[in-house]
């Protein structure tokens, strides 16, 4: 039997017995994929009476807050029933969490000011749209948050957004328009504040957007194209998560005499608790290091079917590893109550686990949707020596990727990363459990390293000094040199390490010589933007083009990041040309049926011409504790966001199972808010 | 470093001429001798460094293979029944088939029975050159071609651990030998030369010392370490690592030959030899030097163990050798993961090379020590 | 006497001059500084454009001072230090110095004290027992098991026991306490899960020490037991264990007692790369992410630290002998 053959059967085997080995399928009525209409999941309505968590009518009847109906706005934003396979909850219980990027400050309207991610962001950020629950509607849409409607005008050039009425942040002080255009002004249009977005990503047609305040709840965009679609695509989470200008306003130096920009982006510091915010939940202690511990916010906006004030849960611990490794350690020794199930050497550990009598938590895995592949460079600037200009050129040449990519045996490194069906050969474009995935869209170039020297042959690279590398062709300017090709891996993408690492011998085998560095993050990060690279092995984990179109193709001058615009601009190839139109044109259009169209051909056109060179994709999963209720069995891991990250303030867990909060006294009153840093 | 088995109080004898050397030499083996242990290590230390000159031919495969078909192979047992019950003098290995276990989705290699390879010693394997001159392709331990040894198992990219071990010995105790020898050279002249002439070079280069010996050694070598520029090549960084063993390590030796020296200098033979008209240098290499060339090799031995565990920290964090050249810190690193621990163990083997070279080698430079410190008593 | 601790204290005083400068020396080795680290990440979680990253790091670096030349930096560093304790300014923590080591100090410190106290008691302990029934088997143990303490790379060690205790006990491991009792008053259960937390580093800090310090006492007392003094007690008739506690032990720990400072700080350096492992809240994780991010001050501020701690420790180590050792003298 060939070693070909050995593996398939060992696939299809493993195939079969692993349908037997996992648990059952996804119940039908606990799942909610494609089944929904937005009226089904969220609406804005008033209430004659609410009802809100025991501990907080406790602090209402000792007089430190308002009562629950003057906390809440005029039309609370309701999270319907459809969308809760438990149905609604009772109060109490805790979350018990883990993140591994330390708290750098609470001013999230500023780049890289996280709060620890790993779901601490969603708590405390909330955003103008939300783009989350698109994965339970047939014809997704986004959905409204603190913007609960919108029309775009007749000539579809301008959108007015009706904000939420009566809301207000933790401290009391109510959400206005006022917040929104100071975010969009003074945060996102700033040059001189980095943040997620800047002017680029709200240009169209060649104008900026202007954002106008029509009154205290009414905003509106004015683009310079029509019906700009994909600007939704930038309202949601980071992106548009808005600031408070009560707040910030007292660091920024337009609105305050004296103020500098480097105290506006190193205010709001991790020990400065609480933090004014709309989430659900805000954090109240925080030793670095260590934990993080967040109550439920009093003045939450969001209410159930009944009038419920949300979040059911009281309380979330978060305890901060040094690798995200610590939450899947903490979720089987249960101190945490869930894990993103996403490094294929961690599958075997964890589905053990879950198998053991008494498991405490549930394991599912979904579709593939993670893909790591290898980006090659096509930029014209930043090349440092002759050697790399004439690989760049040479990347032009679809032959030469052809070849590169018939030399992966992608089969091996998807079987190296994980032994059994969770893993498998990836030839680029969309990982396959994308919307916009079809299989007869992709080309595969099989593993073939025959074929592959046949190709670079016919390039004019042959070995003429015998030592077992091709060298360059005469006629370019480094002949008779090695072809050597310098692939660089981030070192906290392990994944990405190790498959870099495989691919050292199968293009000696073809004969090219392949020299593999780990560089820290950041490092790679520079030679990313300094075009400083030959190839790198990358990790795409969105598999939604739509939202994210500027990590398949040319959708703005810095992407993709494999061939940018540098000063003297860039040249695109034909196909690159073709992608352009399609993708601009995708930022107008609404109608399904036709987005589906332009990303199909966006798939076909990357394969063929082996845009990048697929290694192989995971499947992913979710493992959630047993006892968290109003988790869907098919929650994806992420689909337009993170999806276990946005479920806390439907989560709710029975009073008998309930771990007992103990930090409700710390639930912020306006005495917590009275002496902070913007209030003198 | 703090040298905390000399009790200050028992006063120097006075030094003798320098005697024939055979004879100090000898009584110094002889007292070597009285200890087992001395013994054990030395002989462990010897074949450690015979292994590491011949790394090529006792690695049955070479550190640079990957097989992405024999990723995470537990250890391998030798055969020598096979599976009718037949005896085999010559021992020899399954094939192994990779698969998962629907059960446990571990990944699995069961072994194929019907396919047995024989493994042999002193027979051809992959082609190296020894001691980097003669090209050959014998091996101390080789299996027939299409089959595996893999006596310790395999890694994450399928490399034979025993290799990747043996490999690792080169530069985990290259490193620190070479570190070692560097910076007992320069301790020995910079402290001679201290000694001898004193004055204005004396006081510069004590304060000097004082000051790097002020540092706990591993912070120290963890800071110097993060100025290695990440674009240097692998060997530039193992050469970066040496120097900064030897560039922060000479101090210790420094001490204790500038004191041996100023005791000396002061001497009957070393002012007749003066008187003579010898120079300097020439008093220090041919009289003075001699009375301590035992404490230096003890000092070298102790300072060996110590240079292998930084590494092994320093690769370990991520801040010393760097792949792909392979070090036994850097072999650890990948046996912090989950799965590891949970699921190959066998990856954590490079940690028992450590200990046990470091035992082997403190075994040594103690019995080294007894022996010389007996001797000039 | 006196006139000896001054001037041993005057001798220092430069020794710490130059500790502090070359601290600062070295940290800034590395090329770039921490505004290098802040711009790729700028670019990568912010997808803030080059251009833009560079502007805005250029600008902080500015206003932190990072663009003055190497001895004005320092200069204003050590003059902080001096005039008003303030070691800087963390860019990863956002805070003082000052503060992030004050928080870390207590546990760290707790570690490498308790590290100590027991590697002290039980190396003199065995360390007795081995001298006075030399050459038993037990002893040939002892000695072996010794040599093994101070051999094994503490890293894995605590990899080890970090693996038997979760795979084979299922137990939380890592920090000083599971996640229930981080944050919460002091209780008896609160205390016990902090024992279960706790051992694990002083056993593997303090190993190698204990190993040590049973070489050291045993090879002292052998010493001791063979001089002419208690060979005159053992005559005059004094009870063995009389002669071995009262006089022989007193005079063979002396040493160990004495370098009790000068422990310390190898204590630390120990703790450095096991708390790296076992994710502990103490300086060493912290140091090692400063060096790594350049984030000058913290590392610098804790070299410095470490350097210091170990000269006061000298010095205070060689005033006690002087002081306890009449046989002593230094001039």
């Amino acid at each position: 039997m060939t070693v070909c053959s050995r593996w398939t059967l060992a696939v299809v085997l493993s195939l079969v017995a692993l349908g037997a080995a996992q648990e059952a399928e996804p119940d039908p009525a606990r799942s909610l994929s494609g089944k929904l209409e937005l009226s089904d999941i969220v609406e804005y309505r008033a209430f004659d009476s609410y009802q809100e968590a025991p501990e907080l009518a406790a602090m209402v009847e000792a007089g430190e807050l308002p009562p629950v109906a003057e906390r809440l706005p005029k039309e609370p934003r309701v999270l319907k029933s459809a969308g809760m396979v438990d149905g609604m909850g009772v109060y109490g219980g805790v979350w018990r969490d883990t993140f591994a990027v330390p708290t750098v400050s609470y001013n999230w309207g500023v780049a890289g000011q996280t709060q620890g991610y790993f779901g601490i962001n969603e708590m405390v950020q909330e955003p103008l749209v939300d783009l989350f629950p698109m994965w339970m509607m047939a014809q997704p849409e986004p959905a409204p948050r603190l913007a609960k409607s919108w029309e775009w005008s007749e000539d579809g050039m301008s959108l007015t957004m009706n904000l939420i009425e009566g809301a207000k942040w933790s401290d009391g002080v109510p959400f206005t328009a006022d917040d929104v255009v100071f975010t969009y002004e003074n945060y996102i249009l700033d040059p001189n504040v980095p943040s997620p977005n800047e002017t680029d990503a709200w240009t169209y047609g060649g104008e900026v957007t202007t954002l106008e305040k029509v009154d205290d709840y009414t905003v509106r965009f004015t683009f310079g194209a029509a019906r700009p679609y994909s600007a939704f695509y930038r309202m949601g989470y980071e992106d548009f998560s808005v600031v408070p200008k009560h707040v910030f306003s007292k660091f920024h130096p337009e609105f305050t005499e004296g103020a500098t920009y480097q105290e506006l982006l190193t205010a709001a510091p991790p020990q400065d608790l609480p933090p004014v915010t709309m989430g659900a939940f805000i954090p109240v202690r925080y030793r670095p290091g260590e934990q993080m511990i967040l109550v439920r916010n009093p003045y939450y906006w969001q209410v159930d079917e009944e009038g419920r004030q949300l979040p059911y849960l009281s309380e979330v611990q978060y305890a901060e590893a040094s690798s995200g490794e610590q939450r899947t350690f903490n979720l089987i020794n249960n101190t945490g109550d869930r894990d993103n199930v996403e490094n294929p050497q961690i599958f075997t550990q964890i589905f053990q686990a879950s198998q053991e009598e008494g498991a405490h938590f549930n394991l599912r895995f979904e579709g593939f949707g993670i893909g790591y592949r290898l980006d090659l460079n096509f930029s014209d600037f930043g090349a440092k020596t002759p050697r790399a200009q004439a690989l760049r050129e040479m990347f032009r040449d679809l032959t030469f990727r052809e070849a590169l990519s018939y030399a992966v045996d992608r089969q091996g490194l998807a079987t190296a990363a994980f032994a059994g069906p969770l893993t498998q050969p990836w030839y680029g474009g969309y990982p396959s459990a994308s919307p916009f995935y079809d299989p007869n869209l992709v080309k595969p170039y099989e593993y073939n390293p025959d074929q592959a020297k046949a190709l670079l042959g016919e390039l004019g690279f042959t070995d003429t000094d015998g030592n077992g590398l091709v060298n360059w062709p005469e006629g370019t300017p480094v002949a008779g040199q090695d072809l050597l090709i310098e692939l660089v891996a981030g070192e906290d993408v392990q994944a990405a390490v190790e498959a870099g690492q495989a691919l050292v011998p199968l293009f000696r085998a073809v004969g090219i010589d392949l020299r593999f560095r780990v560089l820290p993050g950041p490092t790679v990060l520079n030679l990313v933007n300094t075009s400083d690279f030959d190839m790198i092995v990358d990790r795409i984990d969105v598999p939604t083009p739509d939202v994210q179109p500027g990590l398949y193709g040319p959708a703005t001058a810095d992407e993709p990041a494999w061939h940018q615009a540098g000063p003297e601009g860039r040249t695109l190839l034909p196909f690159e040309e073709e992608m352009v139109t399609l993708l601009e044109e995708a930022r107008f259009t609404t109608d399904p049926a036709r987005r589906l169209e332009i990303f199909h051909e966006v798939l076909r056109l990357s394969t063929e011409n082996v845009y990048t060179i697929g290694l192989y994709e995971a499947r992913r999963g979710l493992a959630v504790n047993k006892r968290l209720k109003n988790i869907p069995d098919d929650l994806p891991t992420f689909q337009y966001e993170w999806g276990m990250e946005n479920i806390p303030w439907l989560a709710w867990t029975a009073a008998e199972e309930q771990i007992a909060p103990r930090f409700l006294d710390l639930i912020p009153t306006a005495q917590d808010y009275q002496d902070r840093a913007w209030n003198q | 470093m703090i040298d905390t088995t000399r009790t200050p109080s028992v006063p120097q004898p006075k030094p003798k001429a320098r005697s024939k050397s055979t004879s100090t030499l000898a009584l110094t083996w002889r007292r070597f001798r009285r200890s087992t242990l001395a013994q054990i290590g030395g002989t462990f230390v010897f074949l450690l460094l015979l292994l590491t000159l011949f790394a090529p031919f006792f690695a049955p495969y070479s550190a640079a293979e990957t097989q992405l078909g024999t990723v995470y192979v537990p250890p391998q047992r030798l055969h020598f029944v096979d599976a009718e019950g037949r005896f085999h003098p010559r021992p020899f290995t399954y094939a192994l088939v990779p698969d998962m276990d629907p059960e446990t989705w571990e990944r699995v290699y069961r072994k194929d029975t019907s396919q047995m390879y024989k493994v042999n010693f002193f027979a051809p394997g992959w082609d190296y050159k020894l001691l980097g001159l003669i090209p050959t392709n014998i091996h101390f331990l080789s299996v027939e071609e299409g089959g595996s040894l893999h006596l310790l198992g395999t890694d994450k990219m399928g490399r034979d651990l025993l290799s990747l071990i043996i490999f690792g010995a080169r530069i985990s105790v290259g490193v620190a030998v070479f570190g070692a020898l560097m910076s007992a050279f320069l301790g020995a002249v910079i402290g001679a030369a201290s000694g001898f002439y004193g004055g204005v070079f004396d006081t510069v280069t004590q304060r000097i010392g004082e000051l790097l010996l002020s540092f706990p050694t591993l912070p120290l070598f963890m800071a110097v370490s993060v100025a290695i520029p990440v674009e240097w090549p692998p060997l530039g960084v193992f050469f970066g690592i040496m120097m900064i063993f030897a560039l922060l390590g000479w101090p210790v030796l420094a001490r204790e030959v500038r004191g041996k020296v100023l005791s000396y200098r002061e001497e009957e033979f070393v002012m007749a030899a003066h008187a003579a008209g010898a120079k300097g240098p020439y008093i220090i290499f041919r009289h003075i030097l001699p009375n301590v060339i035992g404490h230096i090799i003890v000092i070298l031995t102790i300072s060996v163990p110590e240079l292998i565990l930084a590494e092994g920290a320093l690769s370990f964090l991520g801040l010393g050798i760097q792949p792909p050249l392979v070090s036994w810190g850097v072999l650890l690193r990948d046996a912090t993961t989950l799965e590891t621990l949970g699921q190959n163990p066998w990856i954590m083997l490079p940690g028992l090379a450590i200990l046990l070279t470091v035992l082997a080698f403190n075994f040594l430079g103690d019995g080294l020590r007894d022996a010389v410190d007996a001797t000039s008593r | 006497m006196l006139s000896f601790i001054l001037k041993r204290i005057a001798y220092a005083l430069p020794t710490l001059a130059l500790i502090s400068f070359f601290s600062f020396l070295v940290i800034e080795l590395p090329p770039g500084d921490y505004m290098t680290t802040l711009q790729g990440t700028l670019v990568s979680q912010s997808g803030m454009s080059p251009g833009e990253a560079r502007a805005l790091t250029n600008q902080m670096r500015e206003e932190y001072g990072l663009d003055q030349p190497f001895l004005v930096r320092y200069g204003e560093w050590i003059s902080a230090i001096v005039t008003r304790g303030d070691f800087g300014f963390s860019f990863i923590f956002r805070r003082p110095v000052g503060e992030i080591i004050w928080q870390r100090l207590g546990m760290t410190l707790l570690v490498a004290l308790c590290a100590h106290v027991i590697s002290v008691v039980i190396g003199v302990l065995i360390g007795i027992y081995s001298a006075t029934h030399r050459n038993t088997f037990l002893d040939h143990i002892f000695t072996v098991l010794a040599f093994i303490g101070f051999s094994v790379p503490n890293f894995f060690l605590a990899l080890l026991i970090m693996y038997v205790l979760a795979f084979g006990f299922g137990q939380h491991v890592g920090g000083f306490f599971s996640p229930d009792y981080v944050i919460a008053p002091w209780s008896w259960a609160r205390f016990v899960d902090f024992l279960k937390h706790f051992w694990i580093p002083v056993v593997v800090v303090g190993l190698a020490g204990t190993a040590r310090n049973m070489r050291v006492m045993r090879g002292n007392l052998l010493d001791v037991l063979n001089q002419n003094y208690v060979r005159t007690a053992r005559a005059k008739g004094l009870s063995n264990r009389l002669v071995v506690f009262k006089h022989a032990v007193r005079n063979a720990v002396q040493p160990i007692v004495m370098y009790l400072g000068v422990a310390l700080p190898f204590l630390l350096q120990g703790e450095i790369v096991t708390s790296a492992v076992l994710n502990l809240p103490t300086m060493g994780p912290v140091f090692l992410q400063s060096l790594v991010s350049q984030d000058m001050y913290l590392a610098g501020s804790f070299l410095m630290l470490l350097a210091v701690v170990l000269v006061i420790g000298n010095l205070l180590a060689d005033i006690a002998l002087v002081w306890v050792d009449p046989r002593v003298s230094y001039d």
